[in-house]
């Protein structure tokens, strides 16, 4: 079973908050010093979900494709150590500054340009702006039947049975292929890649591929193609304040927490 | 300047007399010195004993048999020891110390070192003497052994020789020796026999070695005196009474065989002295077959054990082109790590001082090699027939267990601190951490299997640089508010003194460093630090098994220290923990650093002895004990700078665990286990915490981050009914002699 999974560069989202900074000015998260980026997490979680179908299913290719500036090769080299087969990075200058959107016009142009697999999978959400919407935007424009945010997947034959996370408990569902699949955490942890196959994966050349290639105008992605208007960027500040319940045996701080927890509104 | 501080602490350590092995050592060399005086008195018979001596083969026909056997006894333990030393070849042909190095070179380096190891350790056995009950047992059958071949070559020589050595009062004072060696021999086996009856502990089960070794040595000794016996009931007794009270063990047999009639006195004295003789020859020959072989082996092993510190670990290099990684089968050891697993003598001491088996973990030392020793046994013996037959090497041994995962458990591997405590208590020098290290460092490599909380720690160490996953801090949190007092390093300073992940990124240890750098202001001392750039040395990286990463980490350091003109023999890197120094001092050099390194509490310690610190601040009376971090005592022979600051702070009494020094008992943090899960009955901090309760001391001192945050957590759990202020308190040295030696507000 051939499996395309869509891989996506961030701040390492383990990043201290000390020092994360934001320039609010340009609107840009300032990079963290000495802290590299890494695959969100989601995604490498989607490698894990991609490599595993292949296993199951005894043959096929798993391909991977990222869209980002030079630094997103890392991304791509990191799921071709944990054991993916070829690498593909959408790097043109044009696609700077876009949204979901053009991001998800660009990977399903990408798509149809190495052929539409049996199965295409992303991490439920990047793990930087938490959006969770580029995997069901590539299956509207492929038009492929799609099930997010899964903590099981196997193989039935052709088809394909998943279990989505919903607020109050699993929904189980079947896909016919080709279709699209976004992975959540609760699918479990991505392989630890074995030294010989990073080694590997570090001489291994990855395909790039522009706009041109993709048959993309310029002013159809990056900030110009954008759908989505930034207003500001600015960290939060949160104040906490602490108030000691005070009582003499444990009923009485129970009760006297109750009352506060009632005042505020939250009981 | 620092690297000889090194020297001299440890110089100085070994003039100290603390351990209770050097003491009974001492003795082991006069404890025979009044048999000399013995000797000397015999001296004195001389009038009524001229003549006394002893016919060679008395009563014994065909004794030139025996000269017939001599040579198939020795072929029989060369065949023995040829065939194991085949497993041995399956390795990689190393022999100890860098990968790179011509290994005859380095089998031979430091030859200094190695003649007097092999002098003390494998000749002189200081190491078994540690333990006095078994060091005795140990020293009796071993002198008897000797003092009874020598006494039997003489009798034989003299023989042979046309003058007459073994006459009159000589002979007399020989045969007292004899005897008084023969004694010695049989105290000793009963001790041994004892020692495996009344005290059998779980880690050294006998087993038939132990039964056969012992009771044919029993055997030897008991058939000798027999022997010795009937010859002077047959023979002396009534001739010369005067001669045989100089066999008392002989006179005391020839006294209980007095009822038996001289003819047959005479025929089973002939059966016993054959019995004996074939007796001896055969047991001889367990030299080559079974755990006997230390004899041999141990002195090689003594001479043969790396010289460099013990806390370094081998460099994979070129790892990029290496066709494996690590240890995952019995050739990817080197022939010395092979060698070794045929020298242990499951005596178990290593087990005993293990952390892990003493919280009850699953790891024991002792099994480890011996898991491994029958594993070469039964694989390795194949592997060698494939190799003779022209086969691959692995022919047939698809369905073995696996080593690594089988013979040796995973857990196992990962419970293990890489204290050293087992390779500083083993009495025939072997290595265990390396093996332990190689066998990790497959997991981590090559089959990429290691728990979760490894995985995250080196995700964290590639990612960010630091092994502290989710610290909500960054390099430069622990200088907020004091940045102007914390100098930038320049290039210019004499000290660059390096913070450290965990003095950076840990709360609790940016406290220390905090004093650290306040005591170096208060003396003055010219440092600076290379602020929010350092990146980790790669030590956790490495002692998980992960050399790969360990190398581009240190790599990376480097070339900052070369950057910004750290790496020069002017510079000196003072290290806040204890790993980093093990790191920088032993490993680095590797790497290419040619930077001097100093722990904190020597530098702090030369300040005060140069009178730029001076702790005159009376604190409240207070008893500390000093706990000592593994990678700064027994890996770097640092046991007295921090002790000596301690000393000289007012008020303060010392008081010293019973473990302590090259004995002391890791914290549990070791070998990367400060980023795990433990697994078990119990956890090595709260063991160590309730040693330092025990002493009753109201602190704990120590000069390692990892070792304050161990004793932290663990006195949670141990003291978890104690009101605060009676808790123990435990400070980094530092701490204690700012306090002391800083006036506040400095
Ligand atoms: S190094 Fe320490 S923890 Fe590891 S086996 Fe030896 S004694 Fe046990
Ligand atoms: S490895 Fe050394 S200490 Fe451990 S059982 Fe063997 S001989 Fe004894």
């Amino acid at each position: 079973m051939d499996v395309i999974v869509c891989v996506k560069q961030i701040p390492d989202p383990e990043t201290p908050a000390a020092a994360f900074k934001v320039d609010e000015g340009a609107m840009q998260v300032l990079p963290a010093q000495g802290i590299s980026p890494v695959i969100s997490p989601f995604d490498a979680q989607a490698v894990e979900a991609a490599l595993r179908i292949k296993d199951a299913s005894g043959d096929g290719t798993v391909n991977v494709v990222s869209l980002g500036p030079d630094s997103a090769r890392d991304a791509i080299k990191h799921s071709l150590a944990m054991g993916a087969d070829e690498g593909y990075h959408l790097k043109d200058d044009a696609f700077e500054g876009g949204d979901a959107w053009t991001t998800a016009l660009a990977l399903s142009k990408a798509i149809r340009h190495l052929g539409v697999p049996d199965v295409l999978i992303f991490g439920r959400q990047a793990a930087d702006w938490d959006q969770g919407t580029v995997g069901s935007i590539v299956a509207e424009l492929l038009d492929l039947p799609s099930a997010t945010v899964l903590r099981a997947v196997e193989l039935n034959g052709d088809s394909i049975t998943v279990s989505r996370v919903v607020a109050d408990g699993f929904e189980n569902i079947e896909l016919p292929t080709p279709c699209v699949l976004t992975i959540s955490n609760e699918f479990g942890d991505p392989r630890y890649p074995q030294l010989r196959q990073i080694m590997q994966a570090a001489r291994k050349q990855v395909t790039e591929l522009t706009a041109a290639d993709l048959g993309l105008a310029a002013s159809e992605v990056g900030a110009a193609g954008s759908r989505v208007q930034m207003h500001a960027l600015f960290q939060p500040t949160s104040d906490v304040e602490v108030e000691i319940i005070e009582g003499d045996t444990p009923e009485e701080k129970a009760s006297g927490l109750v009352n506060a927890l009632r005042e505020a509104k939250i009981l | 300047m620092t690297k000889a501080a090194v020297t001299s602490d440890s110089d100085k350590r070994r003039t100290g007399t603390t351990s209770t092995g050097k003491r009974v050592s001492a003795l082991a060399i006069p404890a025979w010195l009044p048999l000399g005086g013995i000797l000397l008195v015999s001296g004195a018979e001389t009038v009524r004993v001229t003549g006394a001596h002893r016919e060679l083969f008395f009563n014994i026909d065909h004794f030139w048999v025996l000269y017939m056997l001599l040579p198939f006894v020795i072929g029989i333990i060369i065949y023995g020891l040829i065939r194991r030393s085949r497993v041995w070849r399956l390795g990689r042909p190393i022999i100890s110390g860098q990968l790179s190095r011509d290994s005859l070179r380095s089998a031979f380096d430091d030859l200094p070192v190695r003649l007097g190891r092999l002098v003390k350790g494998g000749g002189g056995t200081e190491r078994v003497l540690r333990d006095p009950y078994s060091g005795v047992m140990h020293l009796c059958i071993m002198t008897s052994m000797i003092v009874l071949f020598l006494v039997t070559a003489l009798l034989a020589i003299d023989d042979y020789i046309p003058v007459d050595i073994l006459v009159g009062p000589r002979y007399l004072g020989y045969s007292l020796v004899a005897d008084i060696f023969g004694l010695v021999g049989i105290i000793g086996v009963a001790m041994a026999v004892a020692h495996r009856w009344v005290r059998p502990r779980t880690a050294w089960l006998p087993t038939w070695e132990d039964w056969l070794i012992l009771g044919g040595l029993g055997m030897l000794l008991i058939t000798g005196f027999i022997v010795e016996g009937l010859r002077i009931h047959t023979s002396e007794i009534d001739v010369h009474p005067e001669w045989s009270y100089w066999s008392p063990v002989g006179y005391v047999v020839a006294l209980i065989f007095s009822g038996v009639k001289v003819s047959a006195a005479l025929d089973i004295h002939t059966t016993f002295w054959w019995i004996h003789m074939i007796g001896a020859l055969s047991w001889i020959t367990l030299l080559g077959y079974s755990k006997l072989n230390h004899l041999v082996l141990a002195p090689a092993n003594a001479f043969l054990k790396r010289t460099s510190a013990p806390g370094k670990l081998d460099m994979i290099e070129n790892i990029e082109e290496q066709e494996h990684f690590g240890v995952a089968q019995l050739e990817h050891f080197s022939m010395k790590q092979l060698f070794e697993l045929d020298v242990c003598v499951r005596c178990g001491r290593c087990t005993d001082n293990c952390p892990a088996d003493i919280a009850g973990q699953p790891l024991s030392p002792m099994h480890i090699i011996q898991d491994l020793k029958s594993y070469a046994t039964a694989v390795g013996e194949r592997k060698v027939a494939n190799l003779v037959q022209g086969n691959d090497l692995n022919f047939g041994l698809d369905d073995e267990t696996p080593m690594v995962g089988g013979v040796v458990r995973d857990e196992s591997l990962w419970a293990c601190r890489t204290c050293g405590a087992c390779v500083e208590a083993c009495p025939v020098f072997i290595e265990h951490v390396p093996t332990i290290v190689d066998m990790r460092r497959s997991l981590v490599m090559e089959e990429a299997r290691m728990p979760d909380t490894v995985q995250g720690t080196l995700e964290t160490l590639e990612r960010q640089g630091h092994p502290w996953r989710g610290t909500p801090y960054t390099r430069e949190s622990w200088m907020e508010g004091i940045e102007d007092q914390v100098p930038d390093w320049t290039g210019e300073q004499d000290y660059l003194y390096f913070v450290g992940c965990t003095g950076a990124f840990v709360d609790r240890a940016q406290e220390i460093t905090r004093s650290v750098v306040s005591l170096l202001r208060a003396a003055d001392v010219s440092f600076g630090v290379i602020k929010g750039m350092e990146s980790c040395n790669g030590d956790p990286a490495r002692r998980l098994g992960h050399e790969y990463l360990y190398q581009i980490l240190a790599e990376g350091l480097i070339e900052l220290f070369n950057e910004t003109g750290v790496n020069d023999e002017q510079k000196t890197v003072i290290t806040h923990c204890p790993h980093c120094f093990n790191t920088f001092l032993n490993e680095y050099p590797d790497m290419g650093a040619k930077f001097q390194v100093i722990h904190h509490t020597q530098l702090l310690e030369q300040l005060v002895d140069a009178g730029r610190l001076v702790p005159s601040h009376d604190g409240p009376e207070q008893t500390i004990t000093y706990h000592d971090s593994c990678y700064l005592g027994r890996h770097n022979d640092i046991f007295e700078a921090p002790r000596r600051i301690l000393e000289q702070v007012p008020n303060v009494t010392l008081i010293e665990m019973p473990r302590n020094r090259e004995q002391g008992l890791c914290c549990g943090a070791g070998g990367g286990n400060m980023w795990m899960e433990e697994q078990g009955k119990s956890r090595v901090n709260e063991v160590r915490v309730e040693e330092a309760v025990a002493t009753g001391a109201e602190s704990a001192c120590t000069a390692c981050p990892f070792c304050i945050q161990m004793f932290d957590s663990g006195i949670g759990t141990v003291q978890l009914d104690v009101e605060d202020e009676d808790k123990l308190k435990v400070l980094d040295v530092a701490e204690l002699l700012q306090a002391a030696a800083v006036a506040d507000g400095e």
